[in-house]
């Protein structure tokens, strides 16, 4: 199978689903060249009304979208930073999440919002943030969240056909990576789980770019500790595949689960609790959760104390099975995009 | 002023004495001279007469062990003064292991609790605890893997498949373990890593904490005068090199002998003269001429005595007590015979004290009444040897030449090849077997 970066993956995402339906356009500030590289070309095959570049509103982006929805159009709007969208927080969390139950269920509105969130790459406490939480708890919202350049462009696909406004987190980290897509057209539904790595010690369950650095530490604990993990990536959290986690949990009887969100209210205590109530009695260890420190994320060299590493997710996995010391001896490296 | 009721000092050698029971309860009111405290030592039982009359305050409850001297309660002339001390010393359920405080009668006393205090659970992970009910499986009998010995659900599923794990022994314990055989699943190991050493093995079985496969019926205490028999039983078969030999005895010419006695002092009520104090007589007298068999093995020396003492086993409901009959290399058959029943007596009241229990320089343990022809009895270290005495039975046997019926019995001497070799042993039993087929030569 050929093999392409996650950002062209979005990109073919995109140019599919505008060559198919032509209420689909994008909308965002300076989109038709957009900073990430996920939409060069678009501009030039579908010209100036369906690749929106906009003054400086998320307010008025977002909004503008959640109206174009309601009218019969699938927009998909690029925030450029995940840290941005909360600039259209009341036209996001409020309209575009809660009109179709506030009427009744008479309208839809179908949209995207892309979010290229997460740190590493040192840009401080307004362009780091992984917020999937906010999202998480705003009843209403889709949110997907690929780890691969295949699930980028089935989530996105399905993000756009779907007639709910889907919050779209890619990773800006992850915007070089190169995986395996195929050139016919799929889909990759929501609610559905995918076993990144099969394994009997330790379930671990990882969103996003924390997906790709826990393979690498699992390779690592396998070679130098003989230590299986077993890592579940739920694409999306809302749908949440829990099914799948739980099984996973069943298996191995333990759990670390690995988000880059600030850890307090973070995906990882909502998951971890999910198995609590479902699968305590599947446990042979506490849960143990890695993410972000409770502090705004720092710019510079301090951000490594700040956001989740590698060691830390091997010193989780040591603290669930009681082993002394799992050490990484430094092989795994959160690397930034920039 | 309050009266103290000490432990007494019953023997040379005895430090501690076990509370077995308190005759009254707190606050009652005991004469002087009553039996107030029934307590036991490692050889005999006692009971200990109050000093004088007063109000009973407990100190040390019964199950604990006290030192020699200690005030294990007071006897108050009057109710206030009983007030008093029970203020001042906390009741005795109160302290269990807690030492008495010194008090104005001077009270020293060491309460030494005999429970260990119990292990805590071990901890067991939700899965762990799911597994072992659908599977039923006793979790107190898992062994945890997990962080800090949590039983993990691999752990029950590994003990309800494969059974208990096998605890880590060293090659001589589960030796010793095999050869008392001991279960080494009942022993807790206190070696390195839990494995269980020499000392565990001996310290179980001392403790007698074989646990029963199934449910007992009923328990019987192994404390006490049992628990000091098997002490001692397995202390002489540890330390000591054993050897039993047999002797088959023409005792024939000893019954005549006996029923001459018998007959010759049939009115005199004070003595009844039975083959054991012939035995008894026959053996003492056979020891002075084998010195090595009349010895004590003490510390790096043999100690060969002059006098005999001699041990006779007395068996009772509750075990097995061994008085001493002190000299009797000295005495007549009818001393022996005298001598050896008073201490039988005494060995059924319960009234030997310790000096008729220690000293022994040898011991007859007579089984004649049982239908057994001989045995291996288990040396009385530090003594050197034990002789055995079966039953006499009428047999088949070559006398002067012919086939004729003869009563016959068999002796078993056990005794330390450390301290003899097999030469004077056989000699020796040889010549008490003569003296049995010919009693006038204990005369010689």
């Amino acid at each position: 199978m050929r093999e392409i970066k996650y950002m062209d993956a979005i990109n073919e995402a995109m140019k599919e689903e505008m060559s198919r339906d032509e209420t689909v356009y994008l909308i965002g500030e300076d989109v038709s060249q957009d900073i990430w590289g996920t939409s060069c070309d678009l501009f030039e095959m579908f010209g100036s009304e369906r690749v929106r570049d906009t003054a400086i509103s998320e307010a008025a982006i977002i909004g503008s979208a959640v109206g174009a929805a309601i009218a019969g159009y699938r927009p998909v709007v690029n925030t450029m930073f995940a840290d941005f969208a909360m600039c259209g927080a009341d036209e996001l969390l409020h309209k575009a999440a809660k009109w179709r139950f506030t009427h009744g269920g008479k309208i839809r509105i179908p949209m995207v919002v892309r979010a290229p969130a997460g740190g590493y790459s040192r840009l401080g406490p307004e362009h780091s943030q992984c917020p999937e939480s906010l999202f998480m708890r705003t009843p209403g919202l889709k949110i997907a969240m690929p780890s691969t350049p295949y699930d980028a462009k089935g989530l996105l696909k399905t993000a756009i056909r779907d007639n709910n406004p889907v919050i779209f987190l890619e990773h800006k980290n992850l915007m070089g990576h190169t995986g395996p897509v195929p050139e016919e057209e799929y889909l990759v539904p929501f609610g559905v789980a995918d076993i990144k790595r099969e394994g009997t010690d330790v379930t671990v369950v990882a969103t996003g770019f924390m997906v790709s650095l826990a393979q690498e530490v699992a390779e690592v604990l396998q070679q130098d500790h003989d230590v299986s993990l077993e890592i579940v990536d739920p694409r999306t959290l809302e749908p949440l595949d829990l099914d799948t986690i739980l099984a996973s949990v069943r298996k191995t009887k333990h759990l670390v689960v690995v988000d880059e969100e600030t850890s307090r209210c973070g995906p990882a205590a909502e998951i971890g609790m999910l198995v609590m109530e479902n699968a305590f009695d599947y446990l042979d260890a506490p849960i143990k959760r890695v993410a972000a420190a409770n502090y705004p994320i720092p710019g510079g060299y301090l951000e490594q104390f700040v956001l989740p590493q590698p060691q830390a997710m091997a010193d989780a996995v040591a603290a669930v099975l009681g082993r002394e010391k799992l050490d990484l001896q430094g092989k795994v490296v959160a690397k930034g995009a920039m | 002023m309050a009266l103290p009721i000490n432990i007494p000092k019953l023997g040379m050698t005895m430090e501690l004495a076990n509370l077995v029971e308190w005759k009254f309860s707190e606050g009652d009111w005991v004469e002087k001279d009553r039996v107030v405290l029934a307590i036991e030592t490692e050889k005999i039982s006692w009971e200990v007469p109050a000093v004088g009359s007063g109000y009973l305050h407990i100190i040390v409850e019964i199950g604990n062990k006290a030192k020699v001297g200690a005030v294990v309660g007071l006897l108050c002339p009057t109710q206030e003064e009983l007030a008093e001390v029970q203020k001042q010393l906390p009741p005795a359920a109160a302290m269990a292991a807690k030492p008495v405080p010194a008090t104005a009668a001077t009270a020293r006393t060491a309460a030494v609790p005999l429970k260990t205090a119990e292990k805590p659970p071990a901890p067991s992970s939700p899965a762990a605890r799911r597994l072992a009910k659908e599977l039923n499986v006793d979790l107190s009998g898992v062994t945890g893997t997990g962080p800090g010995g949590r039983i993990t659900e691999a752990d029950v599923r590994r003990f309800y498949e494969e059974g208990p794990p096998r605890p880590k022994i060293t090659p001589l314990a589960e030796e010793v373990a095999r050869q008392a055989g001991l279960d080494i699943m009942t022993i807790q190991g206190t070696g390195n890593g839990g494995t269980i050493t020499k000392e565990d093995v001996a310290r179980t079985l001392a403790a007698g904490k074989t646990p029963e496969p199934s449910a007992p019926v009923r328990a019987i205490p192994f404390t006490g005068m049992r628990k000091s028999i098997a002490d001692n039983l397995y202390a002489s078969l540890h330390n000591t090199a054993q050897l039993t030999t047999f002797t088959e005895v023409d005792a024939t010419e000893m019954v005549r002998f006996r029923d001459l006695v018998r007959e010759e002092y049939k009115n005199d009520d004070t003595v009844r003269i039975s083959y054991n104090d012939i035995l008894i007589m026959a053996t003492a007298r056979a020891l002075k001429r084998f010195p090595i068999m009349n010895s004590n093995l003490v510390g790096d020396e043999i100690l060969l005595f002059e006098a005999v003492h001699m041990g006779i086993a007395v068996a009772l409901p509750e075990g097995l007590i061994v008085p001493v009959l002190k000299h009797a290399d000295k005495m007549n058959l009818l001393e022996i015979a005298r001598g050896a029943r008073d201490l039988a007596h005494k060995a059924r009241a319960g009234t030997l004290t310790v000096d008729e229990v220690t000293g022994g320089t040898f011991t007859i343990s007579n089984t004649s009444m049982f239908p057994v022809d001989g045995a291996t009895p288990i040396l009385k270290p530090p003594e050197t040897a034990i002789l055995g005495i079966s039953r006499l039975r009428e047999k088949p046997a070559v006398y002067q030449g012919a086939i004729a019926i003869r009563t016959m019995m068999v002796l078993s001497l056990t005794f330390d090849h450390r301290v003899a070799d097999g030469a004077p042993a056989a000699e020796f039993v040889g010549t008490v077997a003569r003296y049995i087929e010919n009693p006038s030569l204990i005369l010689a």
